[in-house]
């Protein structure tokens, strides 16, 4: 996408590669541009020039998607994320009542259902942490597409005139200023989310490697072996489901602010 | 950009109209902003959308110092009347806006916090600018359900909003009604589906007919001066009203 030039002129003025995104998504709107967004990302080169930084995920480019509806997307996989370990933990209330049925012949899978127990509760824990800071990012997100938003029309009315420039230099600096804290505060955000995606998906070696126990110690359940079997399979399929939509969040995410 | 041009001056008190941007895409209505001068200090009514912040700012800035801007006026809520707030209070987290107490709570989605508005209670008020005062003046449902004009006494002009608004051509660069049986054409579809309630259009008559009014200034449109004036009042008292919706 060529940018209009008052677009180009405004996004020289960012310090950083979000900030630039920022900047340059509020005014392509601003500019009427509804033809998607390029999130190739500017920033100011050190001759002046632009640099393009790449920031914006391949699949944003030239669809129309913008930060917010990136993210909004992303929150859609949580939630399926946080109802797959939902069910997990449903699925070890089960797999403790059913182990307990099976008497001594279960001891095994007993153990391994009391583990999954305290899996599915650390599990619930991390989720409750994917929601507030999936919710913390949607709102810095928000407040930095409005920031950015209000610097680029500052921006634009300091160049309509010398006086007017004169008169409005200082709110464009403040105004930058608010829109460097915004950045920074996505930043923190979308870092925190990454490294508990992160611990999540050590968390979920360990999912697997319940999974396989809970399938071997299926096989001592005498007559209650096939439903213990089923059960252990459930308990697989749920930590897949679960891992895929981590996995989903996590190269999302990962890619949008590569 | 938009053009600023002084209709009224008399030592330090002063009316400026902002309007006219031939640089405005078609999809945005058109509308004229007033700076009221006297003094050190200003009000400027009805700043206009934040689509439009930019040219509005850079006229107001050909002619005056924004900084000495005290206050806004809005006259009622709608986002070609107001929605530029929060750019303005970029530029001055001061600023105060004067607006029916009826959108105090509606207009901070643009912007603003509890302290940045005034409440205007219904009856209206006074407020002080610069050692003159200026009228708030109730102009209920024409067309908003809080709405209100300003007057000012000592320079003889009303504000007068969303009354008086005309759909002037896109290519139109005249600031004054030259030919009123012309100009009031353009501005009858607008007042008969925007202002709904006659009861509301004779009380606002009869209260304009009472004062002393040499110009007009509409929110859209041409300023009415002179006789002018008088004729829009008594067209708009004969106006049906609540009737621009034509319903087969």
């Amino acid at each position: 996408m060529v940018l209009c030039e008052p677009v180009q002129a405004v996004v020289r003025y960012a310090r950083s590669p979000v900030q630039a995104a920022q900047i340059k998504v509020a005014g392509e709107a601003d500019m009427g541009g509804r033809q998607g967004m390029d999130l190739h990302q500017h920033k100011a080169g050190e001759g002046g020039g632009i640099e393009r930084v790449r920031l914006g995920t391949a699949e944003m480019r030239g669809t129309g998607v913008t930060e917010l509806s990136l993210i909004a997307s992303v929150n859609e996989t949580v939630k399926e994320a946080i109802s797959a370990s939902e069910r997990i933990s449903l699925i070890a209330v089960n797999a403790s009542l059913v182990a307990g049925r099976a008497g001594d012949r279960a001891a095994g899978f007993c153990v391994v259902a009391a583990e999954l127990k305290r899996f599915s509760e650390s599990m619930a824990a991390d989720m409750s942490r994917w929601s507030r800071l999936i919710e913390g990012v949607v709102h810095a997100t928000a407040l930095g597409r409005r920031r950015a938003h209000l610097m680029y029309k500052l921006q634009h009315t300091a160049r309509l005139s010398d006086k007017a420039k004169a008169a409005i230099s200082a709110a464009c600096c403040s105004s930058r200023q608010a829109v460097d804290e915004t950045t920074l505060l996505t930043s923190q955000r979308v870092k925190e989310l990454l490294e508990l995606i992160d611990r999540s998906d050590k968390q979920h070696l360990r999912g697997g490697m319940i999974a396989r126990s809970a399938l071997i110690e299926a096989a001592y359940g005498g007559a209650m072996h096939g439903v213990l079997r089923q059960i252990a399979e459930t308990i697989g399929d749920s930590m897949v489901r679960f891992a895929e939509y981590s996995a989903h969040v996590s190269h999302r995410m990962r890619r949008a602010v590569d | 950009m938009k053009k600023i041009q002084t209709i009224y001056a008399n030592g330090s008190h002063k009316w400026l109209a902002v309007s006219r941007d031939p640089a405005r895409p078609n999809y945005l209505i058109d509308t004229n902003e007033y700076l009221i001068v006297n003094g050190t200090e200003a009000l400027l009514t009805d700043p206009g959308g934040s689509e439009i912040f930019p040219a509005v700012f850079s006229a107001i800035c050909e002619d005056f110092n924004p900084t000495h801007i005290r206050a806004l006026f809005a006259s009622h809520q709608d986002p070609d009347i107001i929605s530029s707030l929060s750019l303005w209070l970029e530029f001055k987290r001061e600023l105060r806006c004067y607006t029916s107490w009826l959108w105090t709570s509606f207009i901070p989605h643009f912007g603003g916090k509890d302290d940045t508005f005034i409440p205007l209670p219904d009856e209206g008020m006074d407020i002080p600018l610069g050692g003159i005062t200026l009228r708030a003046v109730p102009a209920h449902y024409l067309h908003s359900s809080g709405n209100f004009h300003l007057y000012d006494e000592q320079a003889r002009i009303l504000f007068s909003g969303d009354v008086g608004a005309a759909m002037l051509p896109h290519d139109s660069t005249e600031l004054f009604v030259k030919d009123f049986d012309a100009h009031i054409r353009l501005a009858e579809g607008f007042h008969r589906r925007w202002m709904g309630s006659k009861v509301a259009v004779l009380d606002w008559c009869e209260r304009a007919s009472q004062m002393q009014i040499d110009m007009l200034c509409p929110q859209h449109g041409a300023i009415y001066q002179g006789d002018d004036v008088m004729r829009f009042i008594n067209w708009f008292a004969e106006l049906e009203v609540g009737t621009g919706c034509n319903r087969k």
